[in-house]
């Protein structure tokens, strides 16, 4: 829920429940005034009538009307006023009327009146009556108006807000790197907007100085890597060397390689960050593909591993030659590493004119599959890998916004790219 | 045969020169970029082999003074930076070969060989070795003068075996040698081994002397006695 939309749901409780509680309380005091005016005026209407009647002696002929009704009657209890309101059937409109009664008992000797003065109570009602629309048109004038005046702050007031918000959304260290500050009218977003953009270049200056870090670090194992790996290959020509140690020399040769190899691998991540592979070729995937399963013929007959290939659709997309070379190696290359120890079989299809898909049978994953693009997590069969392939993989997806997922069913694993 | 170093890390320097000098190479070094302008402007060498980050200047002028000036020998440029601009430019301006730092010294040893085998007997590169001639260019192996037919992998490997003859050669750069250096190839050993196993059973079997034995914990070594 917006921010405007609940607090108008606030407003608007509040407001509905001040207008009830209002517009009863307003009714009834109306209606108090008004009786209280009504029967003041009856009762001074009583009086001049009990005061003429001093001076008549056949009441009924003079004071008999539609208002005033005098009647002997013969007891002499009620020696009080009486008021209440009543309703009588007026045979000329053919509707009951509503009237405001005030009986009273004279006493004149040993006989006794009953005076009965009304007043028409029509006029009270519709005047009554008429408060009630009055209050729901300004209750739904009141509701009207807090909603456009959300409308209006969410739009107007609030518009530095969200935008705000909308550059947040697509905040990412290659294309925005920081959220410049930007002057609204209000002191709280302002601020905030002024502490986005002290983040966002924290982060960034951090996000560049380990980039650089990282690059440099790299950069500068090469050489040193590339001076034990040389000493090592003029000591192992030593004619004087037992087999034990060369034996230990081979092991550390090895590891050797194996670092300089992790070490390209992370230069080739912290190239395609810092987009060093620009040039822009349009490549077409499945003669790409054709050409790279030659490479790999040997190593596939090997291992016994058949190889079904459906490229029926052709799939051409404008980016790096080596980075989607590196790409389709390094998935097929896994494809072959994780595949059963013989008779394995990989299956590489065009679903789409930009969906590739390859499968390959292999034991069952011992990790999620969302880890997967993960640095250095390895599957345990492969133990002298490196663990860079397919987060390499999943930068170059990064790149060029390609969709990379991984499914696996039991022991058939699938690598789907939508280009 | 006279080759030009130009390098100026000390230590890969001696490393190069070592394993060079065995091969019966004669070398020489410059340690900077002027020293490498002096030298290639005063002597004759069959061979440069040139860093491209050096004080003094960037080892591509080099390349091109080569070209420009008609010096004759081969070019090997060696860098530690492996951006495709700088190996075409290095190609474009006449270099022979371009390796990436780090490499294996047996690796560049035969890029070498085959550089200079190109430069210096123009129409007859044939490679002998005792009963084994090596025709590069048709990827044709002769035992005795009997053809046997090779796979491309097993030629290649047969070429980086006598290219590096006597030497120990490790399990790791004879994988990179034939697979490139752009992964992390875990099974590439057990291949390895298949291939070598079928070379030299089909050298065997034409009556070639077999000249591979097995170093215990490295690799291969092709033996020269």
């Amino acid at each position: 829920m917006k921010l405007t939309a609940k607090s108008s749901i606030y407003y608007l409780i509040y407001t509905l429940f001040i207008f009830t509680i209002g517009t009863i309380l307003f009714y009834f005091l109306i209606r108090n005034i008004i009786f209280n005016t009504i029967d003041e005026a009856l009762h001074q209407e009583k009086n001049q009538v009990i005061e003429n009647l001093k001076y008549e002696k056949d009441f009924k002929e003079i004071h008999n009307s539609d208002f005033i009704d005098i009647i002997e009657v013969s007891l002499d209890s009620k020696l009080y006023d009486k008021v209440y309101n009543t309703s009588i059937y007026n045979y000329e409109k053919k509707i009951r009327i509503d009237y405001r009664e005030l009986k009273s008992v004279y006493r004149r000797g040993d006989h006794f009146y009953e005076i009965t003065i009304r007043q028409s109570l029509t006029e009270a009602e519709s005047l009554i009556n008429s408060i009630l629309p009055i209050e729901v048109a300004l209750l739904m004038g009141l509701i009207v108006g807090v909603l456009l005046i959300n409308r209006f702050i969410s739009n107007k007031i609030w518009e530095p807000f969200y935008e705000l918000i909308e550059r947040l959304k697509h905040y990412d260290l290659v294309n925005v790197k920081i959220i410049s500050y930007q002057k609204s009218n209000v002191d709280e977003f302002d601020e905030l907007s002024e502490i986005v953009e002290k983040m966002t270049t924290r982060i960034y200056r951090d996000f560049n100085s380990q980039k650089e870090f990282n690059e440099n670090s790299s950069h500068e194992l090469q050489t040193p890597l590339a001076i034990i790996r040389n000493k090592l290959e003029l000591l192992i020509q030593s004619k004087n060397m037992k087999d034990e140690e060369m034996v230990l020399i081979g092991s550390v040769f090895h590891s050797i390689n194996r670092l300089t190899q992790l070490n390209k691998g992370l230069i080739l991540l912290s190239k395609i960050e810092n987009n060093q592979y620009y040039e822009l070729s349009r490549i077409n995937i499945g003669q790409l593909l054709e050409t790279l399963m030659v490479s790999f013929e040997e190593l596939i007959a090997e291992r016994n591993i058949y190889v079904e290939m459906n490229i029926t659709k052709t799939i051409i997309i404008p980016a790096n030659q080596i980075l989607v070379e590196t790409l389709l190696f390094n998935i097929i290359s896994n494809a072959i590493k994780h595949n059963f120890e013989s008779d394995g079989k990989i299956t590489i299809d065009t679903i789409s004119k930009n969906i590739l898909e390859v499968s390959n049978t292999g034991k069952s994953l011992p990790m999620e599959a969302e880890r997967m693009f993960e640095r250095f997590l390895k599957g345990s069969s492969a133990e002298s890998s490196v663990g860079l392939g397919l987060s390499i993989v999943k930068k170059i997806c990064d790149l060029y916004k390609f969709k990379i997922s991984y499914t696996s069913e039991s022991t058939i694993h699938t690598i789907r790219i939508e280009f | 045969m006279k080759i030009l170093l130009i390098e100026d890390e000390k230590e890969l320097r001696q490393s190069i020169i070592t394993y060079l000098s065995h091969e019966g190479y004669v070398c020489e070094v410059a340690r900077d970029f002027p020293e490498g302008q002096e030298k290639m402007n005063t002597y004759a060498y069959d061979c440069f082999i040139i860093d491209l980050m050096m004080p003094g200047g960037n080892g591509l002028d080099l390349v091109k003074e080569i070209k420009t000036k008609n010096i004759k020998g081969g070019i090997i440029i060696i860098s530690a930076k492996d951006t495709l601009d700088d190996r075409i430019k290095g190609l474009d301006l006449g270099s022979d070969d371009y390796l990436t730092k780090p490499f294996h010294l047996s690796e560049l040893n035969a890029r070498l060989k085959s550089i200079v085998r190109r430069r210096q007997f123009d129409g007859n590169t044939d490679i002998i070795f005792n009963e084994i001639r090596l025709i590069p260019e048709n990827h044709e192996v002769f035992v005795n003068d009997a053809r046997v037919t090779l796979t491309g992998k097993e030629f290649d490997l047969l070429l980086f075996f006598i290219s590096n003859k006597g030497r120990v050669l490790p399990k790791d750069s004879i994988a990179e040698h034939i697979w490139g250096d752009h992964m992390d190839q875990s099974n590439s050993f057990d291949f390895i081994y298949t291939h070598i196993k079928n070379m030299r059973r089909k050298l065997v079997d034409a009556g070639c002397k077999d000249y591979l034995t097995t170093v215990y914990g490295i690799g291969y070594k092709f033996q020269t006695e």
